[in-house]
């Protein structure tokens, strides 16, 4: 009952973004759809695996014979769709997605600005001056996980990951670097999916992880340094610990002490999320949240933030609509033909 | 050391001393001129780079004055007089107006210095600035110099602050570019000049990144620590590079009493180093030249002014050597000219003179000859003329003993024509002397075959009609006392000599005899032990017909003297009255004995 009342909640909100100027227009077919894109699509058939944000926004377009789209073209940097004529749903409205990858930030900034791109990803710190200046923006739920990933080798290794959580002035980050975007959490499912992520904590306590980190060794931290999003937050983590007196040395090493990671919320289903999270989801609401405080002390984990995805759109972009998750359905898509 | 040696030696001292002081001179006034040249350049460059560090705070307090005048902050002073201010939007805005200024740092400050936006650490919003160096900094209206943290280090860098008031609460901008080497590399500097900055946190960097210390920089450093005044100091950078030397001038960098580094000036030395590296070999050549040079011309001055000199040595060398006929060739009219003109005057006078005197010591000497001539014989002749008297009486008064005198008188006279025989004898001998005929003769040996003639004469004066007794002594070398001598010769006048201590010793006495070998000459002595002589006796002794003796001729030692002479020798003669008298005969030795 639960179950179905979040995903409901889900399926209502995720269509609230989404702004139209024009929606009284009817649809017209034909067109090519340009998305930009950071990362890179690496495979749309992984199985059981967690399926990387982009994979799994665009599995469901491309079901084999069945889905809406199917993949023309896969090079290095594009990814092409056309549109699949026999769809058991009808044909949808584009004929074409192009799918460019590695696209960073400023490149996306530049394409659509220059109409090269009718999608773009948006970072969350400039969604607050975006929707200012009168942009068309879609968000989906809080379905990416920031949160600290710690090595687990060494002998204090929970009393720091205990003093570092409490050291982090999570509000300060959420309300600047986020532009109050998204939540503060310190669960892996978010609450819109789960229901009991505010029974994590998230306080901070300075003079306890002061205690804590008394006489610490120094702790090597690294994040992904081509994530706009990461690296406000680690600069600031790296502030708030040393404030507390953990020193945090600037590492590329995946075996660092402490990363700063990302992690995907990849299905609308609780025990579905929590499963390919690596947990062992329960039967009720109780034994989801044990096995998600058991997934979280196991792969030592920091849970910090639950953000949306987000993305700006074209003015000729209508009917796009992404999941609570983040996955695109592009069936109903349609552009509007371009000005004269 | 001869006159042309010491001449050249003081020509070439002389010579050698003035190039020398010249050289000295000119190097100490040229060492004058270098220091004063790079005085005035130390002057001009200390006087630019005072200037574009006033130009670098002017620079940043405009940079400032306009970031602080856009509308967004002033957005965010507005922001800032809300009830519950959310600055949030405003996280980048540093970043905006760094960017748009071009300035290395911006803060933009709630009035406790608590960041709002912070342009070169985005993520210390909400902390409080730690790059004021106080609070009065960002109320300042004149721009300030300041330490700013990195995470590599802490850099100086000149600030400036804005305050921008709107309504009752103020945000403060604060803005501060830094002296690093993008900012050494932007001041204008002259070739040779190299701006540098030291850090009071430590290390020195330059255009291109951190410059190794040296002692000479630290020393500099410490001076500038203490004084807190501009320095400088003389930096060598390379011990093994003279010419890597700088002239460093170091322009204290101070806030609020705070010494927060300095900028060092550094001007190459490399061309003065070189230019009186260049002067001191020039000087080292033109000096070596000189005196080259100088040694050269004192040679030739020294042959001129000494060739007629060593003529005039020559000349009297010869003169000294007996050969007064020499002539000295000079044409000059100096002192030298006359100089020879007189000496050449006076060796014709010497001769001349020489020629005068043995005129006359032919005439004295045959005055002498005669006199003694006549003494001599006028001594015997007396008693012929009485005995040859005495017979004609006694033939005349006393016939009957007649043959009694004649007897008598007959013996008479053939001892006193004996005696006229013997003197014109040794008259005959003194004139027959011949040249001497050089072989090689031991002395000793020679000294005991004329012993051996007189041992009759010692034995008998030990028998029963014994004279008085006169032991022979011999204290003679066995080696060494080779000569080159006639024996014949050397043998006489060694019995002659024997003859003479025998006669002095009437009473009998010692008769020394001693021969021994020094200083390449070879001594042989003939002592007694009888009357002695006296002072005046000792001077007159060797002269011809001088005699001691009732019956001498005085020609004994005459001839023993002309023999000493004629082998190169010379003979003495010591004695005290009453102590003996030793004659001492000193012959060359020879050379390869």
């Amino acid at each position: 009952m639960r179950r179905t009342l979040s995903r409901s909640i889900a399926a209502v909100s995720c269509l609230l973004v989404t702004v139209s100027l024009n929606g009284a227009r009817r649809p017209r077919y034909g067109g090519t759809l340009r998305i930009d894109v950071s990362g890179a699509i690496q495979s749309l058939d992984a199985g059981d695996a967690p399926l990387d944000p982009l994979d799994a926004a665009l599995k469901e377009n491309i079901q084999r014979e069945v889905g809406p789209f199917r993949v023309a073209a896969w090079e290095p940097k594009t990814v092409i769709l056309e549109a699949n004529e026999l769809a058991p749903g009808g044909r949808p409205y584009l004929d074409r997605v192009e799918i460019h990858m590695g696209r960073t930030s400023r490149d996306q900034a530049l394409d659509f600005e220059l109409g090269k791109a009718d999608v773009v990803e948006l970072p969350l710190a400039d969604l607050r001056r975006a929707q200012q200046q009168g942009a068309r923006a879609s968000a989906s739920q809080p379905c990416l996980v920031i949160a600290l990933a710690f090595a687990g080798l060494r002998a204090d290794l929970d009393r720091m990951r205990q003093a570092l959580t409490l050291a982090i002035d999570r509000p300060a980050i959420h309300n600047v670097l986020l532009q109050k975007q998204g939540e503060i959490s310190g669960a892996l499912l978010p609450q819109w999916l789960s229901g009991y992520a505010f029974l994590f904590p998230v306080a901070r306590d300075l003079s306890k992880a002061k205690e804590l980190a008394a006489s610490s060794a120094p702790l090597s931290f690294a994040w992904d340094k081509q994530s706009p999003l990461l690296r406000p937050i680690a600069e600031r983590i790296v502030v708030n610990a040393a404030e507390a007196g953990i020193t945090l040395r600037l590492s590329t090493s995946p075996d660092a002490d402490v990363r700063l990671v990302i992690l995907r919320v990849a299905s609308d289903d609780a025990a579905e999320a929590l499963r390919l999270l690596g947990g062992a989801p329960g039967a009720d609401p109780l034994k989801m949240f044990e096995a998600e405080r058991e997934l979280i002390g196991s792969r030592h984990l920091a849970p910090l933030f639950q953000l949306p995805l987000v993305n700006e759109l074209a003015p000729g972009v209508n009917a796009w609509t992404m999941g609570p998750t983040g996955n695109w359905r592009l069936e109903d898509v349609w552009l509007e033909s371009p000005k004269p | 050391m001869t006159f042309r040696t010491r001449l050249l030696a003081v020509s070439s001292l002389t010579v050698a001393g003035a190039v020398a002081l010249v050289s000295g001179v000119v190097s100490v006034a040229a060492r004058r001129a270098f220091d004063r040249i790079a005085e005035e350049r130390r002057k001009a460059v200390v006087d630019q780079f005072q200037r574009e560090v006033e130009s670098g705070y002017r620079d940043v307090e405009q940079r400032v004055q306009r970031a602080a005048s856009v509308e967004s902050i002033l957005q965010i002073a507005v922001e800032a007089n809300r009830p519950q201010p959310d600055f949030s939007a405003f996280v980048d805005e540093a970043r905006s107006q760094a960017d748009a200024q071009a300035l290395d740092f911006l803060d933009i400050l709630q009035p406790d210095l608590t960041i709002i936006s912070s342009a070169s650490e985005p993520a210390r919003y909400g902390y409080r600035s730690d790059w004021l160096i106080a609070r009065g900094d960002a109320a300042s209206s004149e721009p300030f110099l300041t330490i700013i943290p990195t995470d590599a280090a802490s850099t100086v860098a000149f600030a400036a602050a804005r305050t921008v008031s709107a309504g009752d609460k103020s945000v403060i901008v604060v803005g501060a570019r830094k002296l690093d080497p993008a900012f050494l590399a932007s001041l204008g500097t002259a070739p040779g000049v190299r701006p540098m900055l030291w850090l009071a946190s430590g290390g020195v960097i330059g255009t291109s990144g951190p410059v190794a210390s040296s002692p000479e920089l630290n020393l500099l450093v410490e001076a500038l620590r203490r004084t807190r005044r501009e320095a400088s100091a003389t930096v060598r950078w390379s011990s093994d590079d003279p010419a890597s030397a700088e002239s460093v001038v170091a322009l204290p960098l101070v806030h609020r009493d705070s010494l927060l580094g300095a900028l060092l000036v550094g001007t190459s030395l490399r061309e003065q180093v070189l230019l009186e590296r260049n002067i001191v070999w020039t000087g080292i050549g033109v000096a070596g030249g000189g005196i080259l040079l100088g040694v050269l011309m004192g040679y030739w001055t020294t042959l001129r002014v000494t060739r007629p000199v060593a003529r005039l040595v020559s000349g009297v060398q010869s003169v000294a050597g007996g050969d007064w006929s020499a002539r000295v060739d000079v044409q000059s009219r100096d002192e030298i000219g006359k100089l020879a003109s007189a000496f050449n005057k006076m060796t014709e006078q010497l001769i001349e003179q020489r020629d005068r005197a043995i005129q006359a010591e032919r005439v004295a000497a045959w005055r002498e000859l005669a006199r003694r001539l006549a003494h001599e014989l006028k001594n015997p002749l007396f008693p012929l003329q009485i005995t040859i008297e005495n017979l004609q009486r006694a033939r005349e008064q006393h016939p009957d003993e007649f043959d009694e005198v004649f007897r008598e008188s007959t013996g008479t006279l053939l001892a006193e024509l004996q005696n006229l025989k013997t003197i014109v004898g040794q008259f005959s001998d003194f004139a027959k002397m011949p040249q001497p005929e050089f072989q090689t003769v031991n002395a000793s040996a020679l000294v005991r075959e004329v012993l051996k003639l007189f041992e009759a004469q010692f034995q008998a004066q030990s028998g029963a009609d014994a004279r008085p007794r006169i032991e022979p002594v011999l204290d003679l070398a066995e080696s060494g006392v080779e000569i080159s001598a006639d024996p014949l010769q050397l043998s006489r006048a060694l019995r002659n000599l024997v003859l003479n201590a025998m006669d002095a010793m009437p009473e009998g006495g010692t008769l020394r005899l001693r021969t021994e070998s020094a200083d390449g000459m070879v001594r042989i002595q003939v002592g007694d032990s009888g009357q002695g002589l006296s002072e005046e006796e000792c001077a007159r002794l060797f002269t011809p017909y001088y005699t001691t003796k009732r019956h001498g001729t005085g020609l004994g030692l005459a001839i023993v003297q002309s023999v000493v002479s004629d082998h190169h020798g010379r003979i003495s003669v010591s004695g005290e009255p009453g102590r003996g008298a030793t004659f001492t005969m000193e012959l060359p030795a020879r050379r390869d004995a």
